[in-house]
């Protein structure tokens, strides 16, 4: 039989047997569900070898011969002459399909002349009552009939037939087996039982024509003929394949209608189609596009509220669905289209009160017309969740943005669609404002925060004046000032009364990420040590993460562009010394050296990555670094005078390129950003303030920056302060005084600011000297410590860290290494917080009784824990 | 070197009894002199004249705290008297076997050769040469623990210090390991909790035994009239007396400062603060171990915990709750010994600090005030 299918497909064509072979493997999807799931062995494996189009025919059989031996010995000689018997029926047939190759037929009457002689060898089988045959060929004949339908040709009356004659044999077959039941085998029966199940599924799907056919088999036969005649008339094959594809196009709705019919458009018919194509959704050969359009013309139709919104459910998900793989993004028109029906769902939602879309409703009929009359408390429920397609039409904008190539004019096109979903996220947040549902609404209004918080005063007022234009009414909108931060503030507040941490902490990463951008550090900072989201930062999520790195490099640059460089220079150290700032701020995936990452691992990573206008510029971050890094360490190292102290460094990697500079015999003129800052922190360290101004004003990559010539006009002061500071610490020693007016000079700063920047080193004790504010002048006093003193006090350093590792293994023995915060414990733990505190409270009278006052110098930690502790123990008692 | 030692001991076999009419002093319980093998606790050691030149000179030709060696003599009546004593070859650390057996030859030789000379030839303990009053080490202690298990009432070991000698004033001491340590070493055990069950510090290592020199009547005298001889050198112009006076000249050591050996000082300890930073850091990675190891233990006891309440609700049967401490080891313990050894070390070396600076102050002090004035 297979071999028959194979030629009819070969003379056909290529893709009619590709049909073929997504056909066999759909009847495999199916067949397991419609045989109550039961596998049946032969049955699968006669389903194999279909499906399987290489394999021959006389294997097949053999296959079946050996399965039916194997499974009963004692029915073994008359199997085999049964199928014996069968093999010659198929011989036969195979002659005759030799005949019939070379008559010229329609593919038509090809398949026609299959399905007889599938009936032939089932009337054959029904003979000897040999179930599993009729089984396997009754389940050729359902597959025919399938392909018949989808090329859009009415079922023919012989299979109508067919089902008729054998749910007969079926029924007297059972009625029979009742009354002798051991005379079968085991195999056979159950293959009666599943015939039995197939046969009244397939009936029920022909219902109408089989009833049509019992009333009058003639009139239903010429019905039929008359149909199919037009279409065999066709003459050659290529037209008839177009006619066939206008049909397609014509008659979609006749396929999924069934009865060959036109479509009827009533509000039945739409919830029937509906349910048709919910059913399809996700099976395997379902054609996503087909179902799209089918369900946009169910749109047009769509008459009630309540239709529509059921209507638009289904269109956006099948839309979604659109793209099976999670890696590619959604086509940009599907998705303008996805974004428009949102809207529309949204506006009919909002309008329509009595309407309401749920994830979770009681059950309702899918198929019965709803509306307020019809329900209880006036209110139609609907299982949906707009929340989710919002979430959704976002995920897939980031993504396409992500997968666009950011230099092409395609991404500015489509980050043009930005304001598009902006709208919709308000109009979603205004809906959920009227529905007053708490946890969508913080949704909603995070996924609105994300959108506007990294973006300059501008974009964010062109967003906000969409909003206002298409006439959408959330709570919270850009106030009349336009001040961004208000808006943004409003937001966050909402965000932070919800129950939801996740939401509360990207709020607040947003609040500061947005604070730090625009240039207030100092409100920024604070409300990121009072979060104290550093502590906890490890245990959140990627992306969580993600965004705290952005916020507190963003909050770096605040700072730098505030002239905070200390503060700036502390808080890039962190990120830059990883040497992974791209991977950390999702901008790009690591190489790794060592380990090659798994192509899962590797798509997550490439998930997580941001659109590139949301980019951070890791150039511009590096200068930054670099200079600030410069600036506090240039003094540094020119202060340092032993070895000792050299180790202590301050920013690592800026060693190292300097380092690295310091080793190189030519240096040509500076190229890149860190050539220039690498010259200038020489020029820094020989004194040339003006060469290092002018390098680190010529980088280009500053014009990046906001405000950028007030930037380099900071860093201009700054280098001559640090210049002056470098020139103190490197050529003191070889002063008695110095004049303070020639410093002014030098460094072209006022005699103010050079006292001042003296004055504070000395108090910090970086330079022993004194000010002679009469001659205005500064004295040197040098003091050099002998081998002994400086032995003693390195030896100072190392008693005091052994004293302080050995208190931190008291600690551990003892067990309080939750600090201060036991005594909030439970019983449990107050008693043994109580125990160890008494503990510690003796032990430290008893040293401090041997060690006397000296121990009053050891300061903070002392009279952080221990000293509070000793209050405590010594007021209970 | 330890094991050489062992092996070329002799074992604690009777000492000639015709060394002891040798010495005039009989005391009155002859019963006690009659009846060598006795166990009678040493309670002092009796240091002869020549021994502590030889130790003095050995300790000043060799570099530090490498020159130690063999001391000879016999005990008796509760006094260990050592009469006799010679060098050992200083123990390179390149080969170590090749340079213990070497050792072991050289010490059997000399034992020979003394005996064929009617000398002493029991082995009483060794001797070792050291600077700033720290002495304490590994090799020190190790072979010391074998002379008290092979020689009879165990050996003693005798420092020196060769930082105070230089100062002046020869310093030596005697030693052997408390009975608590060497019960400890016998087991080969220095966990913490033996450290408690012993109460070991690393003052409690070794117990000092009462010490004093001895010279013949003849000899002290002679030291007598050295002195006298100083004391009118400056006077006399005599050639004789002045050449004899030489071998004693005037010192001036009291007026040095001692602030030379102030920075060494200060090296050493730093050099041993770092040391024991080293193993402190090992103790330290043991808790760390023992700490994950603990919660992995018990993540595992939980998640069996868990499991068996799955089962339970089943209605399986539970597992059986298999012995955790067994399939989680916890890393040994590293021995405590050496830490032990490198806080005595550091203890000795802030003493002797403590000693130099503080008479080098007071004598700054006495400088400047005469300076004043």
């Amino acid at each position: 039989m297979s071999r028959f299918f194979r030629q009819a497909g070969d003379s056909d064509s290529e893709s009619e047997s590709s049909e073929e072979e997504l056909m066999s493997s759909e009847g495999e999807g199916e067949a397991p569900k419609s045989a109550a799931a039961a596998a049946k062995p032969a049955m699968s494996r006669f389903l194999r070898t279909a499906g399987d189009s290489s394999d021959s025919e006389s294997e097949s059989e053999s296959d079946e011969e050996e399965s039916d031996i194997s499974e009963d010995e004692a029915e073994k000689e008359q199997q085999q002459k049964r199928s014996r018997f069968l093999r010659t029926g198929s011989d036969e047939s195979e002659s005759e399909d030799e005949d019939v190759k070379r008559v010229v037929k329609s593919a038509k009457d090809k398949r026609l002349e299959e399905m007889e002689a599938t009936g032939k060898v089932m009337d054959n089988a029904l003979k000897i009552n040999d179930w599993v045959a009729i089984s396997n060929e009754f389940d050729k004949l359902v597959r025919m009939a399938q392909r018949q339908q989808n090329v859009a040709e009415p079922v023919p009356p012989f299979y109508i037939r067919t089902l008729v004659n054998l749910e007969a044999a079926l029924n007297s077959a059972v009625a029979k087996e009742k009354e002798a039941r051991k005379k079968m085998n085991a195999s056979n029966a159950r293959a009666l039982s599943a015939m039995k199940q197939k046969v009244k599924k397939v009936i029920k799907e022909h219902e109408v024509d089989i009833k049509r056919f019992q009333a009058d088999p003639e009139t239903f036969e010429r019905e039929w003929q008359a149909a199919a005649v037009p279409e065999t008339a066709a003459k050659s094959k290529k037209a008839k394949r177009k006619a066939e594809g206008e049909e397609e196009e014509q008659d979609e709705f006749t396929t999924v209608g069934k009865g060959g019919k036109a479509i009827q458009f009533t509000s039945e018919g739409i919830f029937k189609n509906l349910q048709l194509v919910q059913e399809a959704r996700g099976k395997k050969n379902t054609d996503r596009a087909e179902q799209i359009r089918i369900l946009e013309k169910l749109l047009e139709v769509a008459a009630t509220v309540y239709q529509r919104i059921r209507v638009l459910l289904a269109l956006v998900s099948s839309r979604f669905d659109y793209n099976s793989s999670v890696t590619t993004h959604m086509p940009v028109d599907l998705w303008v289209a996805a974004q428009r029906e949102v809207d529309q769902l949204i506006a009919i939602v909002a309008e329509n009160p009595a309407y309401v879309v749920q994830e979770i409703t009681d059950d309702y009929d899918e198929l019965a017309e709803r509306s307020p009359e019809t329900e209880k408390d006036g209110v139609v429920r609907i299982r949906g969740s707009i929340i989710s397609f919002v979430d959704r039409l976002d995920d897939e904008f980031t993504k396409s943005l992500q997968n666009i190539d950011p230099h092409g004019t395609e991404y500015v096109e489509r980050l043009k669609d930005e304001k598009g979903l902006y709208c919709t996220i308000c109009r979603a947040q205004a809906l959920y404002e009227q529905y007053k549902q708490e946890d969508p609404l913080g949704r909603v209004i995070m996924r609105r925060l994300e959108h506007i918080y990294s973006k300059p005063d501008a974009v964010v007022h062109a967003l906000e004046a969409a909003v206002a234009s298409a006439d959408i009414k959330p709570s919270i909108i850009l106030p009349a000032d336009g001040k961004t931060s208000t808006l943004i503030h409003s937001l966050c507040v909402h965000l932070y009364k919800s129950d939801n941490s996740f939401l509360r902490t990207r709020a607040m990463l947003s609040h500061i990420y947005h604070y730090a951008l625009h240039n207030d550090f100092h409100t920024a900072r604070d409300m990121l040590l009072m979060s104290h989201l550093q502590e906890s930062i490890y245990s959140a999520d990627v992306a969580t993460q993600i965004l705290y790195n952005r916020t507190v490099v963003q909050l770096g640059l605040s700072a730098f562009r505030c002239g905070l460089i200390k503060e700036a220079q502390a808080i890039l150290q962190d990120i830059f010394s990883t040497q992974r700032v791209k991977e950390l701020l999702a901008q790009g995936v690591h190489q790794q050296r060592y380990q090659v990452l798994t192509p899962e691992q590797e798509k997550a990573e490439r998930q997580r990555q941001l659109p590139f206008h949301m980019h951070i510029n890791t150039e511009l971050l590096e200068a930054a670094f670099l200079v600030s890094s410069m600036l506090v360490e240039i003094p540094l190292l020119a202060s340092i005078d032993n070895e000792e102290q050299r180790r202590k460094t301050i920013s690592k990697p800026f060693r190292r390129l300097l380092d690295f500079a310091d080793r190189q015999v030519f240096t040509g003129p500076p190229e890149s950003t860190r050539d220039h800052i690498m010259q200038a922190s020489k020029a820094l360290q020989n004194g040339e303030w003006e060469k290092c101004r002018d390098l680190i004003q010529s980088i280009k990559i500053w014009s990046l920056m906001p405000e950028a010539a007030s930037v380099k006009d900071m860093l201009a002061k700054r280098i001559q302060e640090e210049g002056l500071r470098t020139y103190l610490f490197t050529y003191a020693p070889h002063y008695s005084t110095l004049s303070l007016s020639l410093l002014s000079r030098t460094f072209s700063l006022p005699l103010r600011t050079v006292t001042s920047v003296v004055s504070k080193m000395i108090w910090n004790e970086e330079l022993s000297a004194s000010l002679d504010q009469a001659a205005g002048v500064v004295v040197f006093q040098r003091i050099e410590l002998s081998r002994p003193q400086q032995l003693a006090q390195i030896l100072a350093d190392k008693v005091n860290s052994m004293v302080e590792q050995n208190e931190k293994t008291l600690d551990n023995k003892l067990g309080v290494t939750a600090g201060w915060g036991d005594r909030a414990d439970g019983a449990k733990g107050d008693k043994r917080g109580e125990q160890t505190q008494e503990r510690r409270g003796r032990g430290e009278r008893n040293r401090g009784g041997v060690r006397g006052g000296a121990r009053g110098g050891r300061g903070a930690r002392f009279a952080q824990g221990l000293g509070s502790q000793m209050a405590g123990t010594q007021s209970r008692r | 070197m330890a094991a050489a030692l062992a092996a070329s001991l002799p074992a604690p076999s009777a000492a000639p009894a015709p060394a002891a009419p040798t010495y005039e002093a009989i005391p009155a319980s002859m019963s006690k002199v009659i009846d060598i093998e006795a166990e009678i606790p040493l309670t002092s050691v009796q240091l002869d004249g020549m021994v502590v030149t030889k130790i003095i000179k050995h300790s000043r030709e060799a570099h530090g705290w490498t020159a130690h060696g063999l001391l000879l003599g016999l005990d008796f009546d509760g006094t260990l008297e050592v009469s006799n004593s010679f060098a050992l070859p200083n123990h390179a650390s390149d080969d170590d076997d090749k340079s213990a057996k070497g050792i072991a030859r050289y010490q059997a030789a000399m034992m020979r050769s003394l005996k064929e000379v009617q000398a002493d030839d029991s082995v009483v303990g060794f001797y070792q040469a050291m600077t700033l009053g720290s002495f304490l080490n590994q090799t020190l202690v190790e072979t010391q623990a074998i002379h008290q298990e092979k020689l009879r009432h165990g050996g003693v070991v005798i420092v020196h210090d060769l930082s105070q000698t230089a100062r002046g004033n020869a310093s030596f001491r005697a030693f052997r390991l408390t009975k608590a340590f060497f019960d400890a070493y016998k087991r080969n055990n220095f966990s913490t909790s033996s450290l408690i069950n012993h109460r070991l510090t690393f003052s409690s290592i070794l117990e000092e035994i009462p010490l004093k020199i001895r010279t013949s009547p003849l000899l002290s005298s002679f030291i007598d009239t050295l002195t006298e001889t100083t004391v009118r050198s400056p006077a006399g112009t005599s050639p004789a007396l002045a050449t004899s006076s030489a071998a004693l000249p005037p010192s001036f050591s009291v007026l040095d400062l001692g602030t030379s050996s102030t920075s060494r000082n200060l090296e050493r300890i730093i050099e041993a603060v770092d040391a024991y930073k080293t193993e402190e850091g090992n103790l330290g990675y043991l808790q760390r171990q023992i700490a994950r190891e603990k919660s992995r233990a018990d993540a595992y006891v939980a998640k069996r915990k868990e499991e068996n309440a799955a089962r339970v609700a089943q209605g399986l049967a539970p597992l059986p709750e298999e012995d955790v401490s067994r399939l989680f080891k916890i890393p040994p313990e590293p021995s405590r010994l050496e830490s032990m050894l490198l806080l005595g070390r550091i203890d000795a070396y802030a003493k002797s600090l403590e000693q130099t600076s503080s008479t080098g102050l007071v004598k700054m002090y006495g400088v400047k005030a005469d300076s004043g004035v």
